[in-house]
């Protein structure tokens, strides 16, 4: 798992960045990902399979902190990652902001369906092991996750 | 070129190189596994999915090429096919249905689309409709009960470029009722006396076409979006709304998002599918009942979402909707039909199908296994008509490789292929 870690950490550290726009929100969930890797590590059919398994558990726990973040706006207290984020803003062009504000502004499958195509650059069979969904899926998933963007994008305009 | 593909794929990589290389902090792990765990390899538990064998597809065109033996009505025969209905006599297909065909525009790469009236029996081309001037393309289309009355949505189509590339802009929408005659024939094309409506995500004509409901997913200024749904009165344009604040889409994640909404036959209860959180719910809405608050319907079906490491098995089984799919009311109130997927731990098996669920209880009724074509992993499957009890509908399911459905007939596990054209349909109504 420490192997794994030292090869993986950063690039699973950026896609959870990606979904969450937060550096240290991004590091947590990675560390919680691989803590789930070591104690389900012996349940592994193999090792292989280890790299599928800790990236569909961060972005289990990026959906997690998404909701833990709608929950906390619902009462309307300030929530600690509001101070990394202005850190993250200060790092990230107007233009890209908006954009990825808007794609957290999707519903979970359909950012992580564009973050893993196009930013991972998944195939849909690697998509759809990540995501738990068959390859269909995957490809209905993507157009529509796109079109909704792209209407995000256009109201913003 | 995409625009909205390549200012995402930026933004992602901006966002990623926020985070230097070697800059991950050291991993914090607890005490080390319990003694005697296996390590990788070791055995095989079941891992999700299993490949469709080839012998499977194979026998898939066997009993496909032999189910087309379907009695095809005439283009003016709105009575057949006819599928027979075990508990109540035969369960009458409609004859006549409204495709939404999409037309290439190579000056674009974004296509419009019109729409066709065809033969249900035969699949033939009764009429084209073309988008009523000034609007330019059809967006959406829904069905009343008669067999003879749609609705039709109309669309500007603005060329906007951005950043080298082309957004095309196909909002607000504009309903149109379309009559067609004993023949399928256009009729008439009118106007109804309702707003247009920017982005709706999906139309549902009432049975007796006196109503529309129209799905708008709000996203602007909300996280992640505030769901709402207005039920217009045709006669009169007159509004109801009921609205879900936040952390809601009403979708089913297909790319066209067709079908979101069913309505039982006496208008009164709106089904509708809506993703919250990981869940993707059905729920039904009961119109006629006071308030605006889309949390007052009642939760039916409840499918969990989730990386398939965390699947639940109750019984070594699990059933799930998966997204994609939709799920439709019977018209008498009483079930759901849903595309469906079967997963097995042991042997790890993906089953996809059809399930008929309970209305009132949400318990499963019936699993319908097509015996052709068999589904398999990778497959897609809607539902876009129901008879008033169930014991017949009209699905699609796309076959693995395959770049378009098949579309037909479901008799219980009886699948009966529907002749027609399917490539470039976006958009079906019944």
């Amino acid at each position: 798992v420490t192997a794994l870690y030292r090869v993986h950490a950063v690039g699973l550290i950026r896609l959870a960045v990606v979904m969450l726009g937060d550096r240290q929100a991004a590091e947590d969930v990675v560390q919680e990902a691989f803590t789930g890797l070591f104690r389900r590590w012996a349940h592994l059919t193999d090792a292989g399979k280890a790299l599928s398994y800790v990236r569909s558990a961060t972005l289990n726990g990026c959906r997690s902190e998404l909701r833990r973040r709608i929950r906390s706006e619902r009462r309307s207290h300030p929530t600690d990652t509001d101070a990394a984020s202005a850190e993250f803003a200060a790092l990230v062009s107007e233009d890209h902001r908006e954009v990825l504000a808007a794609l957290r502004r999707l519903p979970a499958r359909q950012r992580e369906a564009l973050v893993l195509r196009f930013y991972l650059e998944l195939s849909e069979p690697e998509i759809a092991q990540a995501m738990g969904i068959s390859t269909g899926t995957v490809k209905s998933t993507t157009s529509r996750a796109l079109t909704a963007l792209g209407r995000l994008l256009q109201e913003n305009a | 070129m995409n625009s909205t593909e390549d200012r995402l794929r930026a933004a992602a990589q901006a966002a990623a190189s926020t985070v230097p290389p070697g800059s991950a902090p050291p991993l914090h792990l607890p005490a080390q596994p319990r003694r005697g765990q296996r390590r990788p390899g070791q055995a095989r538990p079941g891992w999700r999915l299993a490949a469709a064998p080839l012998a499977a597809a194979a026998a898939v065109l066997a009993v496909l090429a032999a189910s087309l033996a379907l009695a095809h009505g005439s283009p003016g025969n709105r009575h057949a096919p006819v599928a027979k209905d075990h508990t109540s006599g035969p369960a009458r297909i409609p004859g006549f249905y409204v495709a939404i065909v999409a037309r290439s525009n190579p000056a674009t790469g974004f296509p419009r689309q019109y729409a066709e009236v065809r033969a249900t029996g035969s699949g033939k081309v009764l009429a084209t409709i073309g988008p009523p001037a000034p609007y330019r393309t059809l967006e959406a289309v829904s069905a009343a009960a008669d067999d003879r009355t749609f609705v039709l949505g109309a669309a500007p189509y603005k060329v906007r470029h951005v950043g080298g590339g082309t957004d095309i802009i196909q909002s607000p929408v504009r309903f149109f009722l379309l009559r067609l005659s004993p023949t399928g024939h256009v009729d008439r094309l009118t106007k109804l006396p309702v707003p247009a409506q920017e982005w709706p995500s999906d139309i549902a004509l009432s049975p007796d076409s006196s109503r529309l409901a129209v799905v708008v997913n709000h996203t602007r200024h909300r996280h992640p979006a505030d769901p709402v749904i207005d039920v217009f009165t045709l006669s009169n344009g007159a509004m109801r709304t009921w609205g879900w604040a936040g952390e809601a889409w009403i979708t089913n994640n297909d790319a066209s998002n067709r079908q979101l909404m069913s309505w039982t036959a006496d208008g009164r209860t709106l089904a509708f599918e809506q993703w919250v959180g990981d869940d993707e719910q059905v729920r039904l809405l009961d119109t006629t009942a006071p308030g605006s608050d889309l949390r007052s319907s009642r939760l039916v079906l409840d499918f969990r979402h989730q990386a398939f490491t965390d699947w639940k098995f109750t019984h070594g089984k699990v059933i799930d909707a998966l997204s994609g799919y939709n799920a439709l009311i019977t018209p008498d109130g009483t079930k759901i039909i849903a595309g469906t997927d079967t997963v097995t731990k042991h042997p790890a098996t993906e089953d996809p199908h059809f399930t008929v669920f309970s209305a009132r209880t949400g318990a499963v009724l019936r699993e319908l296994h097509q015996s052709a074509p068999k589904p398999s992993t990778g497959q897609s499957q809607d539902v876009m008509w129901v008879s008033p009890t169930g014991s017949a509908f009209i699905g699609s399911v796309l076959q693995p490789g395959a770049d378009r459905p098949v579309i037909g007939v479901l008799r219980g596990n009886d699948f009966t292929a529907l002749p027609g054209n399917w490539a470039r349909v976006t958009g079906l109504a019944w």
